[in-house]
Order: C-alpha cells, then sequence, then structure tokens
C-alpha cells in the first residue's frame, strides 16, 4: 500500500465545504464522499460530493458532534457511488497546517472502522482553519492515520495546503534572489515545492522543464519513451550529435540539462521511459501535483485529458502549429496554442486542440502510417528552434497564472498566437455540460481507462537496448559518461568556492 | 452576339497570406477562399486584415465573404498540437 497520501478538490466543493465548516466562526463539522487516485506511489483522495446533514444528525456538546447515524447514512451513500468517506470540521480562528488534536484524534478513529466496514475504503479525516488552509490524513484499519503532505484545490488557480514535515520549504539561494523578488519569499516556497510532470521531451518539453529547473522547482518529473536522433537536433537545443550517436534517450539528455540548469538547493529529478498512455506511466503521472503536455501525439493528449478532469491535476498543454505554403516556397504562417485543462474550463477536445478521430487512429498504430498522415491534411510535424521556444513560453506563463495568480488572475482560459499578424486571441472556447470528458470531475480509479499496451513505445526501447550492446555505443558512452562526471565534479567545485566568496562578502 | 456578362465586371485583385488571387465574383463563401488558399475549410479559419495596425477580423464558417480591391486575408490555423 502506497503510504504517501494527499487531498483534492475543485473549487467549487472547496467554497461548499468553506461555508457549511466556517459559517459564523462555529467549528462545525460535515461528512462528505470521496473517490481514490491511485498514483505509482501516492494515494488522493478526490473529494466529491458533500453530505448535508439531516435534522437530528448533529448533537452539540460544546463543539459540534456526530451521531452515529449520520455516519452510517453518508457510509451508505458513499459505498452506493463506489466512494469513500470523508469526516471534516472546521477550526475557526486557527491558521495554516492543522496539528491533530487528542479529541479529533478519537473522534476519527472512533468511526474509521465503522466507515471502512461499509465502503470499503479508508476515512479521510480533513480539518479546515479560518485561513482556508486544509489538513488531511487516512485511516486505514490496522495502521491509523497516514497525514497527507498536501491538500490541492483546483480552480482558476491551484491552491496548496502544504504538510512542512512531510514536504518541508526549500532553502532559497542567493542565486535565485531575482526569482524570489519577482513573486515573493512565502509564494516562492509554495511554488517551488508543487510536483510538476513534463510529459513529452522534444523541443516544447525540454524549454519548459530546463526553465522550471531554472525557476528553483524541486521536484521535477520527466516522461518520454523516444531517442535522439538526428533529426531533432536542430530544435532540441542542448542535446548533440553525440547524443544521437550514443541513441541516448530523450529523458535522459533533458533530465541532464534540467541538473544542470536547476537553482534549487537540491532537486528531485524523476525521469521515466514510459508513455503516459502505458498503465504504469499514467500511475506514475498521477503521483504529481500540477501536469505539461508537451506531447505530439493525440492518444497521450487523450490520456491528459481525461487526467485533469477525473484526476484534478491541472495540465498545461499547448503546441505549435507552422504551415509551409504546398509549393515549398516560403512559409504560411504560424500558431501556437496554450490552456490550463482543469474542471471549469473546456476539455481538449472542446477546445479545438485534440481531435477525437486521430486519438483511435494514434491507438491502431496508424499515425505512423504515411498514406494516413497523406489523407489528413499532409501534417510532417513542422516546427522551428526560433518558434518552438515561443509555444513554451505560451505554456509556462498559463503555468505562473495558474500557480501563482499575478493581480489577483489566474488562468486566462485557452489562447492563440498567430505569427503573421502577430495577434494573441482569447480562443472562444467553453465548458459544455454535455461533454462526456469534463462529466468525469473526480471519477478518480474508475474514470475510463484510456491506457494499455503501446507498440510505438515498445519499440523504440526495444531500438535503444540493441543498440547499447553494441561495441561502438558502449565505449562511445563510457568516454561520454566520463566527460559528464568530470564535469559534474567541476560544478561541485565551482558551488564550494562560490560560497567561499559568499561568506568573505 | 453572345452576352459575356462577366467581362462587365473588371477582375478585382486580393491577397491571401500574401499571395495575389483575382475574382469578377464580388462574394464568395469562407471555404470557397479557404480551399482557393489551398487549405482545408475544416481546420483553418479566415480574417481580413482592418485597421492600423492591422488586426485579422474573423469570418463565421458560413459567411459570404465580399471581395474588395486589395483586400488582404490570412488563414487562420485552429489547432497548434506539436511540440
Ligand atoms: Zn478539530
Ligand atoms: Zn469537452
Amino acid at each position: 500500500m502506497t503510504q504517501r497520501t494527499s487531498v483534492a478538490m475543485t473549487a467549487d466543493t472547496h467554497d461548499a465545504l468553506a461555508r457549511a465548516l466556517l459559517l459564523d466562526g462555529r467549528e462545525d463539522v460535515r461528512l462528505a464522499t470521496y473517490r481514490p487516485s491511485t498514483g505509482a506511489t501516492r494515494r488522493t483522495a478526490l473529494v466529491r460530493r458533500l453530505v448535508p446533514p439531516e435534522p437530528g444528525e448533529l448533537g452539540f456538546r460544546g463543539n459540534a458532534a456526530l451521531t452515529g447515524r449520520y455516519v452510517r447514512r453518508a457510509a451508505t451513500l458513499a459505498w452506493a457511488d463506489s466512494c469513500g468517506l470523508i469526516l471534516a470540521h472546521g477550526h475557526p480562528g486557527e491558521q495554516g497546517w492543522q496539528g491533530v488534536s487528542g479529541a479529533d484524534r478519537e473522534t476519527e478513529a472512533a468511526y474509521a472502522d465503522l466507515a471502512q466496514e461499509i465502503t470499503g475504503l479508508p476515512l479521510v479525516g480533513l480539518t479546515l482553519a479560518s485561513d482556508q488552509s486544509w489538513t488531511a490524513r487516512h485511516w486505514d484499519r490496522d495502521v491509523g492515520a497516514t497525514v497527507a503532505e498536501n491538500v490541492r484545490v483546483v480552480g482558476d488557480r491551484l491552491v496548496v495546503s502544504w504538510n512542512d514535515d512531510l514536504v518541508p520549504p526549500p532553502r532559497t539561494r542567493r542565486g535565485q534572489a531575482r526569482t524570489v523578488a519577482s513573486w515573493g519569499e512565502r509564494t516562492h516556497r509554495d511554488l517551488t515545492r508543487r510536483a510538476v510532470l513534463v510529459v513529452g521531451a522534444g523541443s516544447v518539453g525540454l524549454d519548459v522543464a530546463v526553465r522550471l529547473a531554472a525557476t528553483g522547482v524541486t521536484r521535477i518529473g520527466l516522461m518520454d519513451f523516444d531517442t535522439v536522433e538526428e533529426h531533432n537536433l536542430d530544435r532540441l537545443v542542448g542535446a548533440t550529435r553525440v547524443d544521437a550517436w550514443l541513441r541516448r534517450s530523450k529523458v535522459d539528455v533533458v533530465g541532464r540539462l534540467v541538473d544542470l540548469n536547476a537553482t534549487a538547493a537540491s532537486l528531485r529529478l524523476e525521469t521515466s521511459e514510459l508513455s503516459v498512455c502505458e498503465p504504469a506511466g499514467l500511475a506514475a503521472a498521477l503521483d504529481f501535483d500540477v501536469i505539461f503536455s508537451c506531447v505530439d501525439r493525440p492518444w497521450a493528449r487523450a490520456v491528459l485529458n481525461s487526467v485533469a478532469y477525473a484526476h484534478l491535476i491541472p495540465v498545461v498543454d499547448g503546441g505549435i502549429g507552422v504551415d509551409a505554403f504546398s509549393d515549398g516556397n516560403g512559409m504560411r504562417g504560424a500558431t501556437w496554442r496554450s490552456h490550463v485543462v482543469r474542471p471549469g474550463r473546456p476539455c481538449l477536445a472542446c477546445n479545438g486542440q485534440l481531435n477525437l478521430a486521430a486519438v483511435t487512429a494514434d491507438r491502431a498504430g496508424d499515425l505512423d502510417d504515411q498514406r494516413y498522415i497523406a489523407g489528413n491534411g499532409g501534417d510532417q510535424g513542422e516546427n522551428v528552434a526560433a518558434l518552438s521556444v515561443s509555444a513554451a513560453a505560451g505554456l509556462l506563463a498559463q503555468y505562473v497564472s495558474l500557480t501563482v495568480a499575478p493581480g489577483g488572475l489566474g488562468d486566462p482560459g485557452p489562447l492563440r498566437y498567430v505569427l503573421s499578424t502577430h495577434t494573441l486571441e482569447h480562443v472562444p472556447a467553453h465548458t459544455r455540460p454535455a461533454c462526456p470528458v469534463e462529466a468525469t470531475i473526480a471519477d478518480g480509479d474508475l474514470a475510463l481507462a484510456l491506457a494499455g499496451a503501446h507498440h510505438a513505445a515498445d519499440h523504440r526501447r526495444a531500438a535503444r537496448r540493441a543498440a547499447e550492446r553494441t561495441w561502438d555505443v558502449r565505449l562511445g558512452r563510457a568516454a561520454d559518461d566520463l566527460l559528464h562526471r568530470l564535469h559534474a565534479r567541476l560544478l561541485g567545485v565551482a558551488e564550494r568556492r562560490l560560497r567561499v566568496g559568499e561568506v568573505a562578502a | 452576339m453572345t452576352d459575356k456578362p462577366t467581362e462587365l465586371r473588371p477582375s478585382v485583385p486580393f491577397t491571401i497570406d500574401g499571395r495575389v488571387y483575382q475574382t469578377r465574383v464580388p462574394w464568395h463563401p469562407v471555404a470557397e477562399l479557404l480551399r482557393l488558399a489551398g487549405v482545408d475549410p475544416t481546420l483553418y479559419d479566415l480574417g481580413e486584415l482592418r485597421g492600423q495596425p492591422p488586426a485579422p477580423s474573423r469570418f463565421a464558417g458560413h459567411d459570404l465573404v465580399q471581395v474588395h480591391p486589395g483586400a488582404r486575408f490570412v488563414t487562420i490555423r485552429r489547432n497548434a498540437d506539436v511540440a
């Protein structure tokens, strides 16, 4: 059983709970339901629905008290919806992450077994302080309370309550002074703790990941099954002919660049050679707080589209489209788009970025077929390093709005930049109540699984393994690895010398 | 004597994405202009450059577009999904 735990909810659910729990400064208690979202190393309880008490279901003994009747009714409702039970209460007058008092512990422990008996899932305890920060724990039978590492509220901005004991605020360093001055120490400590996954280590993903590292993000994931090839080198800035010769995986190369550019005192870099379309890749993605979708393919985009709603992990998606004139004579134009996919915003199919017919073709392996490409507009994935950086910039700006809310404004909705006329447009796309993807909010593990075996990913990894066994590549890698180790040593020396200067200054 | 009505209207030059085209017909459906430019009307929008600085004002897919002499049109790609 994964021991890292978390809770996530939409901003609407947060508002409904806050109204009930902190009404006129009284400590109140409510029951709600949740669906589990199970990642490779983290379990998240996705808050689904508040269950209001019926008359006589709450007693008052100094502070709010539950009745067994309320617990049994709510747990039965939860079970009917394949949910677990949440016991939430308010701490008026308190600030920040809350310790669990003896009385709270007793109440939650008293109902934990009953809740698990009825629903089959552990009870989750939630506490809301006056400053709107949450505290949470899972109550597993025979284990007791596992305190969450964070509680995430997903709206036009992502608001995270942190458990400082489990995820301590990162130490800021002198090299980060200008960054910290841009949004303040408090925002920086929050932003740099949010685990960010970059899916797709191509031109856009590389720029995004390197800039997250330079910003000081302390936990970065990289996911891509692909290999660096010569035709990537005009866009993968920082990858070299050596990497193409030695059949380095894209995540190895981009990971090296991320490491070199990281400003955090310590960076936890997690690379994966899986596709997010593979069940294990999807599980790895569910461990993160924010996901960048820097993928080229519709299937991966469809999986991430689903994750944004079903698992309440905001997905920052976008990309570029370049058009040459078909006679090979000049450039017609280019467009880059960026958007945050989350409850309250249109999904990728509704905002025009994802073609569902292409998802089916991608899953069937038809997208590598030249006849399919020719029959569907002939798009060959044209891209230019001079412009892909603008797509990356668009994604990063959306991420800053979602994370920091400059001027009090969160994510702006879908944007499109037209290169020929240099105009930035708000794409006129809206959420649709009838959209099947947007209807899966907080469905969690029970959401329709789009993941499956991915033959192209298998094939790429196998080709890489085969190349790694040749003498040519083995010798080249040994030399290349030695150079990188020497460089890492030199960086260590530089770090110590700079610190000597810091003490003397 | 044969009637040649099309020659009564002078040929009008206009551009799409900077390339010059001619027409003797004053109104064209959006999709027709997009196809003339060589793009798929289901994947592109049409804009006309107006004002100073010129901003692309858009047409809905079913609009009829009046082509003035010297009109400047641009095609605008809807999706941008390469990364
Ligand atoms: Zn309490
Ligand atoms: Zn939708």
